[in-house]
């Protein structure tokens, strides 16, 4: 037998050795889904009378996530870190969930799963009835949060939500968005979220619905169980430090440079560099997920948004960009002209979506409006389809992060 | 997500994790903690984008290519100074004790001592059965570096497991 037919049995027996809870693979998976789609925003940016930076996409790993599933033996096992020779005992998914109802008053609870992110932090999620209707409750705590979150733009926030931000003694904050899941309200489910971030970076973020899941599930009840009182008290109950304490050393000891993440404010300059003579923006003082950026030339607002994704984009890539044209140095380049994927009627958008061979994935996007809830404000979006272009291609993408 | 969308995802997740914990095993000679970062990292970067995956033609295929690519990206951001894992496995299980600890532990200790690119070209196309073009692609890489990796790659799992591969094997 050749020796790679060898090779092909030995690594099949081998590997066929392994045997893992797959179960909660599946959990921790989905859990961690969870975590890296909260993180991952996108840039939109209003041309002409209105720039809006809404957010940035693109995040790294940073550092592995030592994963535990909600399967617990009762008794953590103590976790070594490589370059440390001490041990401790690390929080399970079971025991985040445990503290979690803890926090809620009396009820019945379902479809309970928690997780533990590694180093990064830990997740719970479950649904709850207090008696009067199932409500989906969702927990995230991390530990290196780095941008504390704004309250959206109202010209794009949902009608009838109520958005705060209240500074915190000793430098932290509390942002209280009691808002819907959808900001068109197609459907009334009512998404509010209360997050906690702390001066050393910890983030609390806690969230329910009014229904027994975030989409797809009918309302169960007019509003949600907690009150934004009782949101905020849970947040900032100090029972979460045991979590945090709890949690695994980071992997890693050495600290990679940012590898693609690039924060809001890189892209918003970024961008503002690339755009053509006669248009710039003024970014607000608060920078952060859902940033704004405004520009004026009078000729009517034109909603602009970026996606600028470093992960996201492997591989099924491949179906989007059928029939790209393909650059020189292997940038795939696709061009849509047609009516807006949401939003009014009229609303024209047109889209270069750009993947380079690493993967950075450079999407931008316009429409004749200054928002997707908007009435078109112009017959086409303010920047040509060939600025656009040359600002999708330009090689500085390539080069953050 | 919507609940079909979620269902979608739970059915596909359940039937490959076991799977690509096996593949990541060997990625990572062995270390199935590593191992269990690595297939999380995968599933989660799945749901994160479902949706629009759960419409190609190959969903599993591509799970094995982010798994490759993710603990390649792993392999960037690790110091310099660390050995490749997999110097003592887990205590053995029971599908291990029924398996050959002798192959297994010489089939491990020689792929720890790949370098990763080379530890994944050898699963991709020796475990997955991809061809070099498919392999190039999964990694990112050319066809003739994955070529030259492949040879690479094999002499030194031959030299280091030698004619006692067959014997092994049985």
């Amino acid at each position: 037998m050749p020796f790679e037919d060898e090779l092909g049995a030995a690594l099949r027996r081998t590997a066929d050795t392994f045997d893992t809870d797959t179960r909660s693979l599946v959990v921790a998976g989905a859990a961690r889904g969870r975590v890296l789609r909260r993180r991952r925003t996108t840039v939109i940016v209003a041309g002409a009378a209105g720039l809006a930076l809404v957010g940035v996409g693109g995040f790294a790993l940073s550092g592995l996530a030592l994963g535990q599933g909600t399967k617990s033996s009762g008794v953590a096992s103590p976790v070594a870190p490589t370059s440390s020779s001490r041990t401790k005992t690390i929080i399970t998914g079971d025991e985040v969930v445990a503290l979690l109802k803890k926090q809620l008053p009396k009820g019945t609870f379902s479809q309970e799963s928690g997780s533990v992110l590694g180093a990064d932090g830990a997740v719970a999620n479950l649904v709850y009835d207090d008696g009067k209707g199932a409500s989906a409750i969702a927990l995230s705590l991390s530990r290196a949060s780095n941008d504390p979150p704004t309250c959206p733009d109202p010209a794009y926030a949902a009608e009838g939500a109520t958005c705060s931000v209240t500074p915190l003694a000793g430098g932290g904050q509390l942002y209280l968005n009691l808002g819907y899941e959808y900001a068109d309200r197609r459907v009334d489910t009512k998404d509010w979220n209360a997050i906690l971030t702390t001066a050393d970076g910890r983030r609390i973020d806690l969230q329910e619905w009014n229904s027994s899941a975030e989409k797809g599930e009918a309302i169960t009840r007019p509003n949600p169980p907690l009150s934004a009182a009782k949101l905020k008290a849970i947040v900032s109950s100090g029972v979460w430090d045991k979590v945090f304490k709890g949690l695994p050393e980071s992997r890693t000891t050495a600290t990679p440079k940012a590898t693609g993440e690039v924060s809001v404010k890189t892209i918003i300059a970024t961008f503002q560099g690339l755009l053509p003579y006669g248009m710039a923006g003024t970014i607000p003082a608060e920078t952060d997920d859902f940033p704004d950026l405004t520009v004026d030339d009078g000729k009517g607002a034109s909603l602009v948004e970026i996606n600028f994704d470093t992960w996201g984009n492997e591989g099924y890539t491949d179906a989007i960009f059928a029939g790209a044209t393909v650059l020189t140095d292997g940038t795939k380049v696709i061009v849509r002209q047609g009516a807006a994927e949401k939003g009014t009627a009229g609303t024209v958008q047109w889209t270069v979506d750009t993947v380079r061979p690493n993967g950075l994935r450079v999407a931008v996007s316009e429409l004749n409006a200054p928002g997707y809830h908007d009435a078109p404000s112009r017959s086409k979006p303010a920047i040509s389809i060939s600025d656009l272009r040359a600002i999708a291609t330009n090689a500085k993408w390539a080069k953050l992060g | 997500m919507t609940h079909a969308d979620s269902d979608g995802f739970q059915d596909f997740a359940a039937n490959r994790a076991g799977h690509l914990f096996r593949s990541a095993c060997l990625l990572t000679s062995g270390d199935t903690h590593f191992a269990e970062d690595l297939v999380q990292e995968t599933l989660g970067r799945m749901y994160l984008t479902w949706r629009r995956i759960s419409a190609i033609d190959n969903p599993a295929g591509y799970a094995q290519t982010v798994l490759v690519r993710t603990f390649l990206s792993h392999q960037r951001r690790r110091s310099s100074g660390e050995r490749p894992t997999g110097e003592i496995p887990d205590a053995p299980s029971a599908a291990e004790a029924a398996g050959d600890p002798a192959l297994r532990l010489a089939l491990l200790d020689a792929l720890g001592r790949l370098p990763a690119k080379d530890r994944a070209v050898v699963v991709l196309r020796y475990w997955e059965d991809r061809s070099v073009e498919e392999t190039a692609e999964a990694m990112r890489a050319s066809s003739s570096a994955v070529r030259t990796r492949s040879v690479r790659a094999l002499a030194k799992l031959r030299e280091l497991l030698g004619g006692s591969l067959s014997e092994l094997i049985r």
